[in-house]
């Protein structure tokens, strides 16, 4: 009995292994990954147009309506992402739906903002410990603070890098100034841009234990906490903090249930973004401004989405492009009769292990025939009787996993 | 008769096992002279900020030599045995031979065990004294999985030294290979975490496919 349950783990083990290998392989030798098609709306075409990877450093460039498209003519379509083209051809100022833009209106109307789903809160291990940094208007730059800070059920806690020992004045003065606003320890999301790679400094976002967000700065090393109009029951998964020099929002709150808000710059307004059928979790999304319209982008690994807005944000039109698969189908059919199931741990949408158990298809159905098949007609095994349950089982659910296990593990 | 098993494995890994000690002990103080060096080379801060948001492991260097430690250990401790096939002699014992095998093994493991939590020891008390203590807690999940691989790895090793047959050695070896490479998959802290409840079913899995083998061994010769 003992034996039997030793040969059957070695089977399990290997049909584990094989199950995250072999597929694995296969799909880094024949699968062409085609990456994420770039979608944008032409205001010149007043459609979408799109650009999606063939491989090999060849790309289709079509828009909505079919028409093609080579590199130089996708990019004149999109004047607002491309000016620099223009500039150099010096065709600046451009005119688009009548009206003239320079490169001053261009660069000054044009922001990208990105949720990326690997990067929110749960998606990815994250160490809640954050740099807050210092604003101090008479240094051209952002300098990197010497501490970090972290909330615990007391206070705000400012622990300094250089002693790696708390800061006590810091966070005497951060936890009295959150208390004065009425914050109530400890935070429960926390949102900011951790680098110095931004234009300038607008702190964290911060949601007390009672669902209320502060607004949180550091200005010459003295805190500056606002606390927020935004209401307390927003089912808040997330606050994405992005600052840029149009200052029309802060960054955008993600909601399990009513999706996703702008934060109006300020006056901290909320605006609902109208895009529907969009899981925060399992998608990325880019909002693209220009001087003349709004794009919003959702994708995930079948579609990619976008949406058009006016400046007031009123939908103008959508567009859904289907992912490129280049893969033959004749290779796909393959896979499925190959390999009945995968086992990986790789999620495009986490930063962290996804174990994913994905059935082959019905395709697969065949492949566990054939593998039946050949595992009671190999030599040596045309006595049915000498071929054991366990092992008919193991070809039987696991195909040809199965079947390279109980040939090479042989019942003896 | 268990006694004597532990103490024949203690006298043919002691050398070993000071040896690998030793190796890891020297990896785990460059480690912490890398992390020392880094911290006055550059600001603290950016330091910080590499470990806590850019995801650097600092201690990523240990992880092979865990392996590498499980690895020596098991061929210590195995590869003596098959020269002129001297486990016969074992295998004639008056105790059973899952026993043998049972207590062989956990000795060899009770080793391993012992320099994994030196270098775990190690590693936290270094991270601890310059980084805070949140950074500290993800050094144990993220060196688990590494442990975890030397497991594998060791019953990897025994199990192909103990098969008698080039072509079961060779599906072995990819079998485990594969099952190893799963547990050095993904990057910085704390990465494979959430895979963990069922990569640990590959542990018992590991252990047990052991006794096929010294079955085989036994029955075709020993």
């Amino acid at each position: 009995m003992f034996q039997q349950i030793s040969r059957i783990s070695i089977l399990l083990l290997s049909v584990f292994a094989l199950s995250y290998g072999l597929p694995g392989l296969f799909d880094k030798v024949f699968l062409h990954d085609a990456g994420n098609p770039l979608l944008f709306y032409s205001p010149l075409k007043e459609q979408f147009i799109y650009r999606e990877s063939l491989g090999g450093h060849q790309f289709n460039y079509r828009d909505e309506s079919g028409t093609d498209y080579d590199r130089a003519g996708f990019e004149a379509q999109l004047p607002f992402f491309y000016y620099k083209n223009l500039e150099k051809k010096k065709k600046l100022p451009v005119t688009v739906q009548g009206q003239f833009f320079d490169k001053k209106a261009i660069k000054s109307g044009k922001q990208g903002y990105e949720v990326r789903s690997r990067h929110l809160a749960g998606n990815y291990p994250q160490i809640a410990l954050y740099p807050l940094f210092n604003n101090n208007p008479e240094l051209p730059i952002i300098p990197f603070p010497e501490d970090v800070f972290r909330f615990t059920d007391k206070g705000m806690e400012f622990i300094s890098a250089d002693f790696n020992r708390i800061d006590s004045e810091l966070t005497a003065s951060f936890t009295a100034a959150l208390a004065a606003e009425g914050f109530s320890f400890p935070a429960t999301a926390i949102g900011g841009k951790t680098t110095n790679l931004k234009p300038f400094d607008e702190g964290y976002f911060v949601r007390d234990s009672k669902g209320y967000i502060f607004h949180i700065k550091r200005v010459l090393n003295q805190p500056v906490v606002v606390k927020t109009p935004i209401s307390s029951e927003l089912d808040v998964v997330a606050l994405i903090i992005s600052e840029n020099r149009r200052k029309e929002f802060y960054g955008s709150i993600l909601t399990r249930e009513s999706g996703i808000y702008l934060i109006g710059w300020n006056d901290y307004r909320l605006l609902k973004l109208p895009v529907e059928n969009y899981d925060p979790r399992a998608m990325d999304l880019k909002l693209l401004v220009t001087p003349l319209s709004k794009t919003v982008v959702i994708g995930d690994e079948e579609v990619v989405r976008g949406t058009v807005f006016d400046q007031e944000y009123t939908k103008t039109r959508e567009y859904t492009l289907n992912r490129l698969d280049r893969t033959p189908a004749l290779i796909r059919i393959f896979r499925q009769i190959l390999f009945p199931f995968h086992i990986s741990l790789n999620d495009p949408y986490r930063g962290k292990a996804s174990p994913r158990f994905t059935f082959g298809g019905l395709w697969s159905l065949l492949g566990v025939v054939v593998a039946l098949v050949t595992f009671y007609f190999v030599p040596k095994r045309r006595n049915f009787k000498q071929v054991g349950l366990i092992d008919s089982l193991v070809v039987l659910l696991a195909g040809l996993y199965g079947l390279l296990s109980v040939l090479m593990i042989r019942r003896e | 008769m268990i006694k004597s098993i532990m103490l024949k494995e203690w006298l043919k890994l002691k050398w070993f096992l000071y040896g690998c000690l030793l190796l890891n002990i020297g990896v785990c103080f460059k480690i912490l002279l890398d992390i020392r060096q880094r911290l006055h080379a550059e600001h603290a801060e950016m330091v910080w900020y590499q470990a806590i948001h850019l995801h650097s492991v600092l201690y990523q260097d240990i992880r092979f030599v865990i392996l590498a430690t499980s690895l020596v250990l098991a061929a210590a401790q195995f590869v003596p045995e098959m020269l002129g096939r001297r486990m016969r002699i074992a295998l004639h014992l008056p105790i059973g031979r899952n026993r043998l095998v049972t207590w062989s093994m956990l000795s060899g493991l009770l080793f391993f065990s012992f320099v994994t939590l030196a270098d775990w020891l190690f590693v936290f008390s270094t991270i601890r004294f310059y980084f805070p203590e949140e950074v500290a807690a993800v050094v144990l999940p993220t060196m688990l999985p590494w442990y975890l691989a030397g497991v594998v790895g060791y019953c990897a090793t025994t199990c192909i030294l103990l098969e008698t047959t080039r072509s079961r050695r060779v599906f072995l070896s990819i079998v485990f290979t594969i099952v190893v490479s799963i547990f050095f998959s993904g990057h910085g802290y704390s990465w494979l975490v959430p895979a963990l409840p069922l990569l640990i079913v590959c542990i018992p899995l590991s252990l047990l496919s052991v006794y096929e083998s010294a079955r085989r061994f036994q029955q075709r010769g020993a």
